[in-house]
């Protein structure tokens, strides 16, 4: 049986907390990895695998990290209507900080704990419906 | 830079330590001065199917408070905490964190024996292995591995970790570097850094040496090559001890012009790699070299260090060289040692010797020498004079 997403939620923030070495209560839902927790580019290959081994899953390459809508392979267009989609699903995230607008490069400062626990969510629900 | 190699002399500045004795310097001296000795029973791990039954081992200690960046911790193993603890403490004894070091031209050479390869968690990978398949089979090593050992892994364990560390966390831009010449890679690791300063690539260098001999990998393998059971208990009180002890070198003008307190004077150093069976030659080499550059005769000697404490052939060599030196045993300087009370902390040893000694230079006379000897478990040998600070 799939975890629940309070379980998942929960597993995750322990997870992404003690890869960064951060108190639990340090580490909300809208929290960007980068700007807020100070991941650096081998703390998320730590997580990946911290991730992987714990919820017994395999995952390929950058896909947790691209995050549903694969903003980096995006065109232009199709870039700026998904930042307006992802302005809506995030209406936590400070989007303040991007005064001068968000580019390609700044993608990795959008993922948040919310980013891990999503693409968890959608993973193990369609394993559970495989293997049931 | 100002000034020729001959000209720029190199004073310690800062001293950092963690030992056995104690997780700080003042610890480290209290306990020395109160007679203890930390060599005793493991408490890591179960020593019961090793000959060694004792070792020395850091207790209380905390690696966190020393750490800029504590999410580095993930990336570091013991001996690297240390280091980087023990960086931190000199350069806070040196005051060098107030009365600044410009940090490009702040330098980290550190001694070490290199990692355990973390063989828990390669054990861990590889656990269900069939016999040998891991070996033979490589697309299932390889499935092993990817899957299994944390990506992180290779950061903790390559050989430069230790010093790449403490340069990170102190924030040091100069130049960095590691030393992996076991128990003589402390003292060649101040050596070294003596002529880094003195050839003008730095003006400061942290230099010293950590290590971690109380690991089941180590016990396992000194135990093999022949470390525990020579005949009659020959080597019956070799103890494997574990820490860190970090310098602060410095150029004297550097040092003068910040006002920093100095310890002591690098006078000079000298190495060299003979036969094991040479031994005691290569120590009457490396110790009259060393007398020589430092412009001293065997009369100027006011002190030793020895390098050897335990019954073995290394002692025996050690005694002869000494005795080569300095005529029959009444004519040898007076001379002490450390690693009795702290087991032998390796590549730490040097470093931690330096260290302590040269808190109580004060006895010693203008011209006198104090020499630190190192002796190699594979036959290399170090030596560094060391005295108070000349005058001009």
């Amino acid at each position: 049986m799939s975890p629940s997403p309070e379980e998942i939620q929960a597993r995750v923030t322990k997870t992404v907390a003690e890869a960064l070495e951060k108190d639990v209560a340090d580490v909300r839902p809208s929290s960007s990895l980068v700007d807020d927790l100070g991941a650096e580019s081998i703390d998320f290959l730590d997580i990946l695998f911290r991730i992987e081994s714990d919820f017994d899953i395999k995952i390929q390459g950058d896909e947790i990290w691209k995050g549903e809508l694969d903003l980096a392979n995006a065109d232009p267009a199709a870039f700026e209507s998904g930042l307006a989609t992802l302005r809506e699903r995030m209406p936590d995230f400070p989007w303040d900080r991007f005064q001068e607008g968000i580019q390609k490069k700044d993608l990795r400062r959008l993922i948040t704990v919310q980013t891990i626990v999503d693409f968890l969510t959608r993973t193990l629900a369609k394993e559970g419906e495989r293997t049931a | 830079m100002a000034g020729r190699p001959a000209d720029r002399r190199v004073v310690i500045t800062g001293v950092g330590m963690v030992t056995p004795l104690g997780a700080d310097l003042s610890r480290t001296r209290r306990s020395l001065e109160a007679g203890n000795c930390a060599v005793g029973a493991v408490s890591r791990f179960d020593v019961s199917c090793f000959a060694a039954k004792s070792g020395a081992e850091v207790r209380d200690f905390d690696a966190r408070p020393h750490f800029r960046i504590p999410k580095a911790l993930k990336l570091t193993d013991r001996r690297t905490r240390f280091a980087v603890a023990a960086a931190s403490m000199a350069l806070a004894d040196a005051g060098a964190n107030e009365n600044g070091i410009d940090r490009s031209r702040l330098g980290v050479l550190v001694g070490s024996s290199g990692s355990d390869l973390q063989a828990e968690e390669l054990a861990c990978a590889v656990r269900e292995d069939a016999p040998g398949r891991c070996v033979t089979d490589i697309p299932f090593f390889a499935e092993r591995i990817l899957s299994r050992l944390n990506p992180l892994w290779l950061l903790v364990n390559l050989p430069n970790m230790v010093s790449a560390h403490v340069a990170i966390q102190i924030e040091s831009n100069g130049p960095n570097s590691t030393v992996m010449t076991d128990w003589v890679a402390g003292s060649q690791a101040i050596g070294e850094a003596f002529h880094w300063i003195r050839g003008g690539d730095a003006d400061a260098v942290l230099a010293g040496g950590a290590d971690n001999g109380v690991l089941p990998f180590v016990f396992g393998t000194y135990e093999q090559a022949g470390l525990f059971d020579g005949d009659a208990g020959v080597y019956s009180s070799f103890a494997l001890g574990e820490g860190a002890a970090m310098l602060l070198l410095e150029e004297r003008e550097h040092a003068r012009r910040r006002g920093a307190r100095v310890y002591g004077e690098i006078l000079s150093y000298a190495t060299a790699s003979l036969p094991l069976d040479c031994l005691a030659e290569a120590l009457e080499r490396t110790a009259s070299l060393a007398l020589e550059r430092a412009g001293r005769a065997a009369g100027d000697v006011e002190a030793v260090c020895c390098a050897s404490v335990f019954a073995s052939p290394y002692r025996q060599a050690e005694r002869e060289a000494l005795e080569k030196l300095f005529g029959p045993e009444g004519a040898i300087p007076r001379h002490f040692e450390f690693k009795s009370r702290m087991g032998h902390t390796l590549a730490a040893s040097g470093p931690i010797e330096v260290g302590l000694a040269v808190q109580s230079l004060e006895g010693i006379s203008p011209r006198g020498v104090v020499l630190f000897n190192a002796l190699g478990y594979m036959g290399q040998t170090a030596t560094l004079a060391v005295g108070r600070e000349k005058a001009a």
